[in-house]
């Protein structure tokens, strides 16, 4: 199994702390060592999923700062058994990157500019289905969303629109939009956990 | 917001796809309602993978140096590990033009019931002492009532913190609430609560991130009453918690509460 954070990171030794390790030592205090390298080894996946969210360089670049300043600041709500780092980290960088887009949609309901902050520990992250669920088994599961499903779900994760924002663009009824969001979730959980039993142990 | 109206919201929750006054509308709901929201779990883990669809993209190499340099400056000015700021998500009142509009219906029924109660206890009281005709007991009931009309003022305002506190164990059957309006000066008011045994005192707590800090001991009336007035809590407080701690109190929990509410911020 892959884990595509340690795919992207390459860990050359390995003795090096993990990532829980290495949170555990931000909370415990000033450790930049210990920042420095959690920065190298989710710069990418942090960044690129803020591209994804923002598609702006200048403001990726703001949510990974943002997103950091999170992880420094709440490392120490951090619980182990609750998500992987690599999910908390990502969702942080979600949130950060969700706000940014938001902020400047002037027509969206817009958070206060001093909840930026507030938003910054956004960490209440679930027990993940699929810690190491590989890009491809997600690729497949959501290409296998009817489309109306996977359209409600990549316009609130990815494009940062709200609930009535999907239902307007969309032309559909809020209701619709919230059945439409939980059944291609419940989908995609229930196809993820399929793939895992498919893997070989 | 109703059970049901939470559930249905819980895709679009775990996405992030709600405002700010929607997600903190079914913050509320999870903080207080007892029925069962495991979907939010199981949708919510699906999230993590949806992450892996963004392909990677090495940063500007310039980032890691503002990250680092944001760090020191960061962590080099005194400040609190968990900054007041950054934890007034669940506890951050509504500007007041935002709260009428939004107000979630499922508070009223809560605030009026507490209040109705509250009031009884306050009368009971009063009315109770006054037939006993002793001025030195008036006197006291009337300070206690003023406390808790006070308490229930405190409650009422808008954009106070308001827990509801719940006992059990050997505090089963307890109830009341903590209240700390924006104004400060915060109260608590617990009914039916036994007294502490010989050598034990009442302690409150306020929890801020799984971390205590003491709200300071607490005496019970006679009547299994206690009130607590000038309460202000810890910036960030989740949770008001009671334990039962040996007389004088101690610097950290050394029992699990037995009095427990979640602090939510009214409208």
């Amino acid at each position: 199994m892959s884990d595509l954070g340690h795919d992207v990171v390459a860990d050359s030794t390995t003795t090096a702390a993990t990532d829980e390790e290495l949170l555990a030592r931000l909370a415990a205090g000033l450790d930049e060592a210990a920042l420095s390298q959690l920065y190298d080894r989710y710069q990418a996946l942090m960044y690129g999923l803020a591209m994804r969210i923002t598609n702006d360089a200048a403001l990726a670049q703001d949510a990974v700062q943002e997103a950091f300043t999170g992880v420094w600041r709440n490392a120490t709500r951090y619980e182990q058994n609750r998500s992987s780092a690599r999910t908390w980290l990502l969702s942080i960088t979600h949130h950060r990157a969700i706000d940014i887009v938001r902020r400047r949609r002037p027509a969206a309901p817009l958070p206060e500019v001093d909840e930026v902050h507030e938003a910054l520990t956004t960490p209440d992250v679930w027990p993940e289905i699929a810690r190491s669920a590989d890009a491809a088994a997600v690729r497949n599961a959501v290409a296998a969303l009817p489309d109306a499903q996977r359209e409600a779900i990549e316009l609130a994760y990815f494009s940062g629109l709200t609930q009535t924002e999907i239902a307007a663009r969309v032309k559909i009824p809020l209701g619709t939009v919230k059945s439409r969001v939980r059944l291609g979730l419940t989908a995609l959980r229930r196809a993820l956990e399929d793939s895992m039993l498919e893997e070989p142990a | 917001m109703t059970h049901d109206e939470a559930i249905e919201l819980s895709g679009l929750y775990v996405l992030d796809a709600l405002t700010p006054d929607e997600r903190a509308e079914v913050d509320a709901h999870l903080r207080t309602c007892t029925l069962d929201h495991a979907e939010f779990d199981e949708l919510g883990g699906v999230t993590p993978a949806l992450a892996t669809l963004a392909a990677p993209l090495a940063a500007p190499v310039e980032l890691k140096a503002k990250v680092l340099d944001a760090y020191r400056s960061d962590l080099g000015a005194p400040q609190p590990a968990l900054p007041a700021a950054a934890l007034q998500r669940r506890v951050r009142p509504e500007p007041a033009t935002q709260a009428p509009a939004h107000a979630p219906t499922w508070r009223m029924p809560t605030w009026a019931g507490w209040a109705t109660a509250v009031a009884a206890v306050l009368i009971l009281a009063v009315v109770g002492v006054w037939a006993v005709g002793q001025s030195s007991q008036a006197d006291q009931a009337n300070r206690r009532a003023q406390q808790l009309a006070q308490a229930v003022a405190a409650m009422a305002a808008p954009g106070s913190q308001v827990a509801i506190l719940h006992g059990s164990g050997t505090a089963q059957g307890a109830r009341g609430f903590a209240a700390f309006p924006q104004s400060g000066g915060g109260y608590v008011v617990l009914t039916d609560l036994p007294a502490a045994p010989s050598g034990m005192t009442y302690q409150g707590w306020y929890i801020v991130g799984g971390k205590a800090s003491s709200a300071g001991v607490m005496d019970v009336g006679p009547d299994g009453e206690l009130i607590g007035s000038g309460m202000q809590p810890m910036a960030g407080t989740d949770v008001v918690a009671f334990t039962l701690e040996p007389t004088g109190g101690s610097d950290q929990p050394t029992s699990t509460p037995i009095i427990i509410g979640n602090l939510a911020t009214s409208s």
